[in-house]
């Protein structure tokens, strides 16, 4: 989507020290170095970025979920945690754990993964329910709280985790309220025919994600999300909104419909879109463009709509066809 | 705007009043005024009412309110036509009903024969005036609908030009200045409210601009075509009036050109009764106040070729004293003085008074004016004509009873008169056996004149008054005209003439003159119009006895006691309450008698069709003409207002509307963007910056925030340019199809009625 005309029109740039515009297409462009040939996919993690939100990169194993993830913890200054899901891992290792000090004859906190900005919980769906949940739960609510203390996490703070599809082996699905946690879910996709060869020929030599320098800092995403939340939305647009998710609840297609959550992130991911666009409002655009990535994991399709081979994905697309725009204030 | 609305409604109304003053001249007295009066703003109101509401409490699709408020008009109409013309049955005297509704429609039917049968100027009888308040109305509802609706008060000044058209039309000789000057009020108070509306649609006229700006170009205008209508018709050859039905004669149009200072014997009177003025012919002063016919010249001779005129005695002088025609002893009778001028009649007949005693031309040779007494006729010898001549005359007026006509035995076989005035060539087969039904050998001679009579003037009968007769199948005009029913006074005449004389009775036509009307000075002035036939039935012992067969306006009519019409008004019938099951009847019970004609009927005589059929289908085609263009006036109005507003979202909508009128697909639920994308993929690259342009301000105006000042931007303009390129793009039948019936305001119509309609509720 072009934002010539947006820019035209803008009007006067939120009262923001950053440009989100710029801010975010150095580090796409960062990004676009290691992942090649899905600049879609690289925007949609900034927009969760920008959002507050975390992500869920689904694909078969090998295309680059966990070099997306990588590659955005380095385009940004910031602190790092990769997580290998397995089926032994502890929830404690992921919320850490107090652990009772011998000389301070006190107990220490020993803070787990999640303590930094950008957590890469690499094959989310290999640990156990149990601990899937811990990681979960700290995403909701920004916090962790073990033996009673409460521990705040970093911010920005944002979960990137990959997940194989579920018909392979050795997964624990992610149950639907969890599922419901992430605000975005992303499939990578093969590489077309061009980036593969291209990748072909730098792999060969040096990893890019080694010669990937950083573009940006904790400090200057923060600055970025701050502007994300001044972004207009015009009332039309809330209703759009409520109108989308209402409409997802009444779908004959789906046995569960998008939660007020889904509406909610729905909103601050168009906001982030718009931010990224360099606009200081949300267009329906913005909103139409986020509602797959946003919706589309959430929803329950119905046995007979599976069995038509409708995919939650057709059904948000009808969707957006199905509710009108609204064109009045 | 509603105020404005109000404003413009109001101009409707009294233009249309003010118009309608051009019917003045049709009708002969004023009874026609109170439902046009009741009807035009009924109408307009019913409209302002219905837009008013729809603006408070309807929904935003507006272009309903210029669907339905055509329809709620439609039923105001029918409740002031219900209220005035058939209260009988309905509810309440004012809401139809099924049976009132059936009411009104007998009357209005009952209107079409009392067009057909009355000339101008018509008594405004209930049927009548019923049809003139329904054109009337449907004219109002055609111009609030166009005015209000339609925001274009100018253009419905042109049904103000129907209303001009209708005396114009069906009048003959000069039209009065009452006919341009109502409509032409009419039509500067609308051109006030359209210059009104324009100046507040674009708020640029300056306080107190009453009259708004251009003035001067106006006043320039006006002045230009005021000198234009001046001096055009003096460059520009003409046509004579009547030309046209001339030319679409197809009827017995082709005889002899008659000037119409004379009586023509061997010629149709048609000629003098289609004179479009109506010449002044004879001044006539007389000492009664009820003269009968002036008689010119009787025609006894009957051939296949139709009445003609026999040998005239030539022997006697009108220099003799008295008893010129004798009246025969024992008749009632009446003298009669007059004097006769003549203005421009120019004939070698007299026109005198019937049973003359004494005539005396002033400066006449002696002997130059001769008395045929066997035919009545008084006429000039050796050329000499009646043209500037002044005579007085002394007539002896038989008045017989009905009793004495009745007492009145047969003639015997072998009298001259007998014999002279029942000689028939051979018949057709129909008209004798149409005698042999009428009248039978056994009865006496004035029942069988009296059944003759009856027949063709009882209105059951369906004869028709026409100056127009349709050519006939049968060959013989007589047979035609008893089949066809439909001709004038001399058809009338001749065909009664006939029958009397092959029931056996001694019968001829009398040619003359209606005593015409009264002047201030106390005088009557004939004109070429008050030319006339009747019948003279010859009975035993009484002398010649006048029966006019033809049907005659009340203005024209002559009592004649002894013969009344069988469609006279009886004691029983006036005196009957208004039935309101019978339609035709009611009120116009006593007008009977002159809802009859004035056989001065119309320039539209020829072309075969009365005049107030043409009205009445002109205005009933105009009716359907307007329910048809509604959805396309209803579509201009939304069009114009959405455009007015210049709104973004307004002009947007306009634009999805036209897509969806030329059938060009665009995803109406999306984004502004997207409907920008369908647009110039449509449009091409040549209107893209205007589509992109519009997208703009529309995304500028919804999404963005309000700190964000969008400058008034004109979208007019960039949203004509794309709606031409998209109608450019149709096809042909895409775009006829978009301008009479455009699917979007179907649909919105459809919506709007979806949504207003009275829900079931759920069973729980």
């Amino acid at each position: 989507m072009g934002s010539a005309g947006a820019s035209r029109h803008g009007g006067p740039e939120p009262a923001t020290t950053v440009d989100v515009q710029a801010e975010g297409a150095r580090i796409g462009a960062a990004m676009g170095t290691v992942v090649v040939g899905k600049p879609d996919v690289v925007r949609l993690a900034l927009v969760v970025l920008l959002a507050e939100g975390h992500l869920l990169i689904e694909d078969v194993p090998g295309v680059g979920k966990t070099t997306l993830a990588k590659a955005m913890a380095r385009a940004i200054d910031s602190e790092v945690r990769r997580i290998q899901f397995t089926p032994d891992l502890l929830p404690s290792d992921i919320t850490g754990v107090a652990v009772f000090d011998q000389e301070s004859r006190t107990f220490e906190f020993r803070p787990g993964a999640v303590f930094a900005n950008l957590v890469v919980a690499d094959e989310i769906n290999r640990a156990s329910p149990k601990t899937q949940s811990a990681l979960l739960e700290c995403m909701e609510e920004h916090q962790v709280t073990v033996d009673g203390v409460t521990y705040e996490l970093a911010r920005p703070f944002m979960v990137l985790a990959t997940q194989n599809p579920l018909e392979m082996e050795g997964t624990y699905p992610l149950p639907e309220a969890q599922r419901d946690r992430f605000t975005a879910r992303v499939s990578m996709g093969y590489p077309d025919r061009d980036a593969e060869l291209a990748m072909l020929d730098d792999r060969g030599t040096v990893d890019p994600l080694t010669r990937l320098q950083p573009v940006a800092d904790a400090a200057s995403v923060r600055a970025m999300v701050d502007a994300v939340t001044r972004v207009h939305v015009a009332d039309p647009l809330r209703r759009y909104v409520v109108s989308l998710v209402e409409a997802s609840r009444r779908s004959p297609d789906l046995r569960l419909g998008a939660s007020p959550r889904a509406g909610l992130q729905l909103l601050r991911s168009a906001r982030a879109a718009a931010a990224l666009a360099g606009r200081d409002h949300v267009l329906p655009d913005d909103v139409q463009e986020m509602a797959t990535p946003v919706l589309a994991h959430r929803l329950l399709l119905t046995p007979d709509a599976a069995l038509a081979r409708r995919t939650p994905e057709r059904v948000v697309g009808d969707l957006l066809t199905a509710v009108p725009v609204p064109r009045r204030r | 705007m509603s105020g404005l609305r109000w404003g413009t409604s109001t101009a409707v109304a009294v233009a249309m009043l003010l118009g309608s003053l051009a019917l003045t001249p049709v009708f002969l007295t004023s009874g026609w005024v109170v439902p046009v009066v009741l009807a035009v703003p009924a109408v307009t109101l019913s409209g302002a009412l219905v837009r008013e509401l729809d603006e408070r409490w309807g929904r935003s699709s507006t272009v309903a309110a210029e669907v339905v408020a055509p329809v709620v008009q439609v039923l105001a109409l029918l409740v002031v036509l219900t209220l005035v013309f058939a209260p009988g049955r309905a509810l309440l005297g004012v809401l139809p009903t099924p049976s009132s509704v059936a009411d009104l429609v007998g009357v209005l039917g009952s209107g079409f024969t009392e067009i057909r049968e009355q000339a101008t100027p018509a008594i405004p009888l209930d049927g009548l005036v019923a049809l003139t308040t329904l054109l009337v109305g449907v004219l109002t509802l055609v111009v609030d609908l166009v005015a209000v609706g339609g925001r274009q008060p100018a253009a419905g000044g042109l049904a103000l030009l129907v209303l001009c058209c209708v005396p114009v039309a069906t009048t003959t000789g000069d039209v009065t200045l009452l006919v341009f000057l109502g409509p032409a009020a009419g039509l500067a108070l609308l051109l006030w409210a359209d210059q009104r509306l324009r100046l507040s649609g674009r708020q640029r006229s300056g306080p107190g601009a009453f009259a708004g700006t251009g003035v001067l170009p106006a006043l320039r205008t006006g002045a230009l075509a005021v000198l234009a209508g001046i001096l055009l018709p003096v460059v520009v050859p003409t046509l004579a009036e009547g030309s046209f039905a001339a030319g679409l004669s197809t009827g017995s149009g082709s005889g002899p050109s008659s000037t119409g200072t004379s009586l023509d014997p061997q010629a149709a009177l048609q000629g003098q009764l289609t004179q479009p003025d109506p010449i002044d012919l004879l001044r006539l002063e007389t000492d009664v106040t009820d003269p009968s016919y002036l008689r010119a010249v009787a025609l006894d001779q009957y051939s296949a070729d139709g009445w003609g005129i026999g040998d005239l005695d030539a022997t006697e002088s009108t220099d003799t004293a008295g008893d010129l025609i004798p009246l025969a002893d024992g008749v009632p009778s009446r003298e009669v003085r007059a004097r006769i001028t003549a203005v421009e009649h120019d004939d070698r007949f007299l026109p005198l008074f019937s049973s003359v005693d004494q005539v005396t031309v002033e400066d006449a040779d002696d002997g130059e004016w001769r008395v045929d007494p066997t035919s009545g006729t008084v006429f000039g010898r050796d050329g000499a004509r009646t043209s500037g001549r002044t005579w007085d005359e002394v007539a002896l007026e038989a008045r017989p009873t009905v009793e004495q006509l009745a007492a009145s035995p047969p003639l015997p076989g072998d009298d001259p008169v007998q014999q002279a005035f029942t000689a028939l060539p051979e018949l057709d087969p129909r008209v004798t056996s149409l005698v042999g039904q009428l009248t039978n050998a056994g009865q006496t001679p004035d029942q069988r004149v009296r059944a003759v009579f009856d027949f063709l003037t009882d209105r059951a009968n369906g004869f028709v008054y026409s100056l127009s007769t349709a050519p006939g199948t049968t060959g013989d005009d007589l047979a035609d005209f008893l089949e066809l029913r439909r001709g004038y006074c001399e058809q009338y005449a001749g065909a009664m003439a006939v029958l009397v004389r092959a029931a056996g009775v001694p019968a001829r036509v009398v040619l003359g003159y209606t005593p015409g009307q009264e002047q201030p000075d106390g005088s009557r002035l004939i004109t070429s119009a008050d030319a006339h036939a009747w019948v003279e039935v010859f009975y035993d012992g009484l002398g010649w006895v006048t029966f006019d067969p033809t049907p005659i306006s009340a203005t024209r009519a002559v009592d004649s006691p002894w013969a009344q019409r069988a469609d006279a008004p009886t004691p029983e019938a006036t005196a009957a309450p208004t039935a309101p099951t019978s339609a035709p009847a009611g009120p116009s019970a006593e007008l009977d008698r002159d809802d009859a004609v004035v056989p001065l009927a119309t320039p539209t005589a020829d072309d075969g069709l009365p005049w107030g059929a043409v009205a009445a289908w002109g205005g009933g085609s105009l009716g359907v003409l307007a329910l048809l263009a509604v959805p396309a006036l209803a579509r201009a109005a939304q069009r114009r207002r959405r455009l007015g507003t210049g709104a973004p979202g307004a002009v947007w909508d306009e634009l999805l509307a036209v897509a969806l009128d030329l059938g060009v697909p665009v995803r109406s639920t999306g984004t502004p963007r997207q409907l920008a994308a369908d647009l110039v993929e449509r449009v091409g690259p040549a209107a893209a910056p205007a589509v992109e342009a519009l997208a703009l301000a529309l995304q500028g105006e919804v999404y963005a925030p309000p700190t964000a000042a969008t400058g008034p931007t004109d979208l007019a303009t960039p949203a004509g340019e794309v709606s031409r390129a998209l109608r450019r793009g149709a096809p042909t039948r895409a775009r006829v199809r978009a301008r009479l019936l455009p699917p979007s305001t179907v649909a919105d119509t459809r919506a709007w009625l979806g949504a207003h309609r009275p829900r079931r509720p759920h069973p729980a």
